[in-house]
């Protein structure tokens, strides 16, 4: 490990990613989406923030830790995760599915 | 014989008009029979095959060069990373749009991805340009293979986008027929997960 003080960072980035999420999460509850259109944009947004605040996360942790692969894979996982599941809608593909059944 | 049967009874099928109400909860059009779950289906599984193909490519870099790396731009790497990324809530935002009946986003934030999706490539270009590494080596193979397949799979979407945005611009899709935008979006959708995966392997992980 040629910087082992820069694993105080790594829960330092989380909490900091958890505490940008919830906040956002509250600033948009402040007022409850007028239309479906309005949730959907909100739903792209935060799973936007959850995509760049991992992303942000697995720079720092590989380039102060030389023995991260376990969790940048984790990282990884979690980010297309998100995607498959906000942006491609996967679980859509069981309802389509069944409609036409 | 069984063949030829079994192709009239697949044209037979296919010649049953079947109306399917859309998954965005609109009703499908009376005039044009819609297939959301055989298109859906269609194309999920054409990205299974694909993540075949890249996930190959994946084991291939470490099989190749270990948990080895060539001296590569981290700025860089994290700057397209981010340029994708954006352009994956861009696309999102377009389909979002379509499906409410707004043009005017929908044009704009697909204009928006593909401009994204250009610099993507030049970024990549760019990278290719500078790399301290060549072909031979077994990181470099790696990298060019990858970064090159990938970098393909971009070029082909942003002129799959282009082709919606153009026919967007002529008055195509509507917020009940809009499977071409949906299915185009989700293409660049898979791109950037192929990319989340690409970007450790290529750009973070290894000394």
């Amino acid at each position: 490990m040629e910087n082992p003080e820069l694993l105080f960072g790594i829960p330092l980035l989380i909490i900091g990613a958890l505490g940008l999420l919830v906040a956002i999460e509250m600033l948009l509850a402040g007022a409850a989406p007028k239309s479906k259109t309005e949730a959907a944009v909100r739903a792209g947004i935060m799973a936007f923030v959850g995509l760049a605040a991992a992303t942000v996360a697995e720079y720092f942790i590989a380039t102060g830790m030389s023995q991260a692969m376990a969790l940048l894979i984790i990282i990884a996982l979690f980010k297309a995760a998100v995607i498959f599941q906000f942006f491609m809608h996967v679980m859509r593909l069981q309802h389509a599915h069944a409609q036409e059944e | 014989m069984a063949v030829v049967a079994s192709r009239e009874q697949a044209l037979a099928v296919a010649a049953v008009p079947r109306v399917v109400p859309s998954h965005n909860g609109g009703g499908g059009h009376h005039d044009e029979p819609q297939r959301p779950a055989m298109n859906q289906l269609g194309l999920w599984l054409f990205f299974v095959s694909e993540s075949f193909l890249f996930a190959s490519l994946l084991v291939a870099r470490f099989y190749l060069a270990g948990t080895s790396r060539g001296h590569v731009d981290q700025m860089l790497g994290l700057g397209i990373t981010a340029v994708l990324l954006v352009s994956s809530l861009t696309a999102y935002l377009s389909e979002v749009s379509i499906a409410q009946g707004n043009r005017g986003a929908f044009l704009f934030y697909l204009l928006l991805t593909i401009v994204l999706g250009v610099a993507f490539a030049g970024g990549v270009a760019f990278e290719w340009s500078t790399a301290e590494f060549s072909r031979s080596e077994p990181y470099g193979t790696a990298f060019f293979t990858m970064t090159g397949l990938h970098a393909s799979h971009v070029i082909s979407g942003v002129a799959m986008l282009g082709l919606v945005y153009y026919l967007g611009l002529r008055g195509h899709f509507s917020a009940k027929d809009h499977w071409g935008v949906e299915a185009v979006v989700k293409y660049w959708h898979f791109v950037d997960v192929v990319w989340v995966f690409f970007y450790p392997a290529l750009y973070l992980i290894g000394a």
